[in-house]
């Protein structure tokens, strides 16, 4: 039994599909592969798929990351060519390994937050704190998220800002981005706004690979 | 000035739409051509969302037919839903297609697939929205050609004034012919009229302006003339062998989760029953079958090209089909092994028994459905349903074998000669199969079982023996319903109903004449769009416009028309012949039954056609 690990970029009409969605279209990539893709026990068997820290629609991501395993083993190479041909074309696979650490060690991700709007005024909330209101299927209460907010470097671009944040991204400790720029919205003149995630750490925010 | 398709806007307002996985395109198996010179492009339009078209067989094979052709390029659209018609029309972009995002304006040729009536609105709005003049008159040479195809085009009068060309039968053959002509023509500098006429040359094409329409007082009609050498008869298309036709085995894959989302293969089209209120059983004739080893290997590719983990065995009543045991047999050998399901829908309970249950029924599925269509037996031998009650109970008790304990029913009311004692016998029926449930050996301990009796309203449709009978009214149809529900007496049994007051709509269309397409721009002025949709059907702004319009709805839907009476479809000539319809429909009053097509050819003259049949052999 081999484990695989598959990088791969959500951009453009990508981009636009749920989650959901996307792990549906990836068990169908499966199929249509037929590779030797391993599945659970137990009445209802399907295949072993998991993902890193799944992204909100309309966000982008250059290292989007499934696991999975197949028995028996395959070279990497090969899976990556089957893969690629039965994976619609938006989904554009970067790289095909063993995986180093697991994905539940995931600790940070970079994401670049683009958005229209004076770069004074926001690198000025990004510094204090930024209370927002956040409900979750257990609870809905008012967190202050500046301290999930590892860095971030405000940089001025043509007509705004971009934002290189580096933010809390491990499965029990996660800000979506979308957070900050509601903030900023709210708070300055701000719209237009694009996420972009760009690479993702581990605890000693060495690159998650 | 036209609208123009401005990409970057379009990326911004996606952002501000629920579900925009429906306006991109880029899903797997979708196909891309460039644009070439002497192309014909074709938009091809489902009038309803992007889940419900991408359901459609009919749509996948006409996409994939099309575009199997060299010169011809097929994309697809879809009507958006609310709030994108919102962000198109505030921002000024025109409808587009999904897969090069180019305004429908631009294309050569815009084709509508209507199945159903209630999508009539949306077909006007989609025009509206691809800044398409609505009326065919109104559209000079630089407009594409509107072309309408489908199952409503049985009679499609109330929309024959919007389409140039509707294409009536099987479309996989002739359209690509049709697009063929096209080509020439426009080599050859011919203008529209002219191409129009040309047209009606190929089978099934009906052009409705070449055709005058005269009515009587009392708006009946009176005439119904050809014009320039078009045919008094429009004869539907078939294909003759389907096993040698095109067959989609490489679907577009969707990423949205759409309504019938797994592979459909087609067994047979046509049906050997006769139910004397069913349009498909007769318009769909003669009955063609695909052999099984066909279907088999189709089942193969499409497995392979999809990823699909579920095939679904279409037809009008699956177990009709001469070579099932073979089928699901081949089938089994390496479906199991893939963890792939079969699923038979259309059951019939004259023919459910516990081998195919076996095969076929996934453990998970709790309950099964059966639609006996009236409660007693005096009115299912007037709809020619041929089951008993007998049979009914049979196939209970295979359902309760395999540990069903969910049984669903369908029934229609406001059949003709339907009386109250009708009505009642379906909670009777209903609750025969309770204690039916509590007397089987099959009971499971602790267990109980729920019976769902799900009610439509009866909607004479063109082309059956029931087309000359009147729907009841709204207020004797919701007097039957409320009879149905205080007839129950189980707690097992619930009672699901259609709306009337949708049913009566339908009916209207269904049975309607050009005088209709008034009333349609009308209804497009004031907004109306989804009506198949409950969030969006409003019964009270329909009844201001037919008013408005001076047009009675009564007349459409609720009168009994005489068998002399020159009918708005008369010159479409589905195969099934009027004589043997009204012999049916005397029939029917008589509570006389007509054996199934194999068991005795019942001489509906759909034989007249050709093609490869398994009926009358």
């Amino acid at each position: 039994m081999l484990s695989v690990r598959v990088f791969f970029k959500k951009q453009g009409a990508l981009s636009y599909i749920s989650h959901l969605d996307l792990n549906r279209a990836v068990l169908r990539a499966f199929a249509r592969s037929e590779l030797p893709v391993v599945y659970s026990e137990g009445f209802n068997p399907h295949p072993r798929l998991t993902f890193s820290q799944p992204m909100s629609l309309f966000q982008e991501s250059l290292t989007e990351i499934f696991d999975f395993k197949v028995d028996p083993d395959i070279p990497y190479d090969e899976i990556q060519n089957k893969l690629s041909a039965a994976l619609p074309k938006a989904l554009e696979i970067t790289k095909v390994a063993a995986p180093v650490k697991k994905l539940t060690e995931i600790t940070y991700a970079l994401y670049y937050i683009t958005i229209m709007g004076d770069t004074a005024k926001v690198a000025d909330i990004l510094k204090g704190e930024i209370v927002v209101f956040r409900s979750t299927k257990s609870k809905s209460e008012y967190v202050d998220i500046s301290n999930q907010i590892k860095s971030a470097d405000v940089i001025n671009i043509d007509g705004g800002v971009r934002i290189e944040a580096v933010l809390s991204t491990s499965p029990t400790d996660y800000l979506n981005p979308q957070y900050i720029i509601d903030y900023l919205s709210k708070n300055i003149e701000a719209f237009d706004s694009k996420i972009l995630r760009v690479k993702m750490y581990d605890s000693d925010m060495k690159e998650f690979e | 000035m036209k609208l123009k398709f401005n990409l970057n806007l379009f990326e911004k307002i996606l952002n501000n739409v629920d579900k925009p996985g429906r306006y991109i395109g880029g899903e797997f198996g979708e196909t891309v051509k460039s644009k070439i010179d002497g192309e014909v492009s074709v938009a091809f339009c489902f009038p309803d969302t992007y889940e419900i078209g991408m359901s459609n067989l009919g749509m996948k094979i006409l996409y994939g037919a099309l575009n199997a052709e060299d010169f011809i390029r097929c994309e697809r659209c879809f009507a958006p839903w609310i709030d994108m018609e919102a962000q198109l029309r505030e921002n000024n972009l025109p409808l587009f297609t999904l897969e090069s995002k180019t305004p429908l304006s631009e294309f050569d040729v815009v084709a509508f697939s209507m199945q159903y009536e209630l999508c009539y609105t949306n077909v006007l709005n989609m025009l509206s929205l691809a800044d398409i003049p609505l009326l065919a008159k109104d559209r000079d040479e630089s407009y594409p050609l509107i072309l309408g195809g489908g199952h409503c085009t049985y009679n499609s009068e109330p929309m024959a004034d919007f389409f140039d060309i509707i294409s009536i039968g099987e479309g996989e053959i002739v359209l690509p012919s049709l697009m063929g002509l096209y080509r020439q023509c426009r080599d050859e500098g011919v203008l529209k009229q002219e191409f129009l006429q040309r047209a009606t040359k190929v089978d099934g094409m009906y052009v409705p302006s070449l055709y005058e329409v005269e009515y009587k007082d009392d708006g009946t009609l009176k005439s119904f003339t050809p014009k320039n050498g078009a045919p008094a008869k429009i004869t539907k298309a078939i294909v003759e062998n389907l096993d040698e036709a095109y067959y989609p085995s490489n679907p577009i894959v969707p990423y949205l989760s759409t309504i019938h989302d797994r592979i459909m293969l087609e067994v047979f089209r046509g049906c050997i029953r006769g139910c004397r209120f069913c349009q498909a059983g007769m318009v769909y004739r003669p009955y063609r079958e695909k052999s099984a080893d066909k279907l088999n290997l189709l089942a193969v590719d499409c497995v392979k090209n999809t990823g699909y983990n579920e095939i679904s065995l279409l037809s009008l009543s699956i177990s009709d089909y001469s070579e099932l045991p073979k089928l699901t047999d081949e089938m089994l050998k390496w479906t199991d092994e893939k963890k792939i399901n079969i699923s038979l829908p259309s059951m019939r309970v004259d023919s459910f028994y516990k081998d195919l249950m076996e095969k076929v029924m996934s453990v998970r599925q709790s309950g099964i459905t059966f639609a006996p269509e009236a409660g007693s037996q005096r009115l299912r031998d007037v709809i020619n349903k041929n089951i008993s009650e007998e049979d009914i109970l049979k196939a209970c008790d295979v359902a309760f074998a395999g540990g069903k304990d969910a049984i669903k029913l369908y029934f229609i009311n406001g059949l003709p000669t339907e009386t109250d004692e009708d009505i009642v016998a379906i909670p009777q029926l209903a609750k025969k199969i309770v204690d039916h449930y509590f007397a089987s050996p099959y009971r499971q301990k602790g267990k109980s079982i729920s019976v769902t009796v799900s009610v439509s309203c009866f909607v004479p449709k063109p082309f059956t023996p029931f087309q000359w009978f009147g729907q009841n009214n709204i207020e004797e149809l919701i007097r039957k319903q409320k009879l149905l529900s205080t007839s129950i007496e189980s707690k097992r049994i619930s009672h699901k109903w259609h709306e009337a007051k949708v049913s009566r709509l339908e009916a209207i269309f269904s049975r309607g004449n050009r005088r209709l397409s008034e009333v349609l721009v009308e209804a497009h002025r004031r907004g109306m769009r989804f009506d198949s949709w409950d969030e969006f059907y409003d019964y009270s702004k329909w009844i201001q416009i037919f008013d408005d319009c001076g047009v009675a709805m009564s007349f459409y839907a609720e009168r009994e028309i005489p068998f002399d009476e020159l009918l708005p479809w008369d010159h479409i000539d589905c195969g099934v012949s009027k004589e043997f319809l009204i012999k049916e429909a005397k029939k029917s009053i008589e509570g006389t039954v007509t054996p199934d097509c194999r068991t005795q050819c019942s001489g509906c003259g759909a034989n007249k056609l050709g093609g490869v049949r398994r009926c009358c052999l």
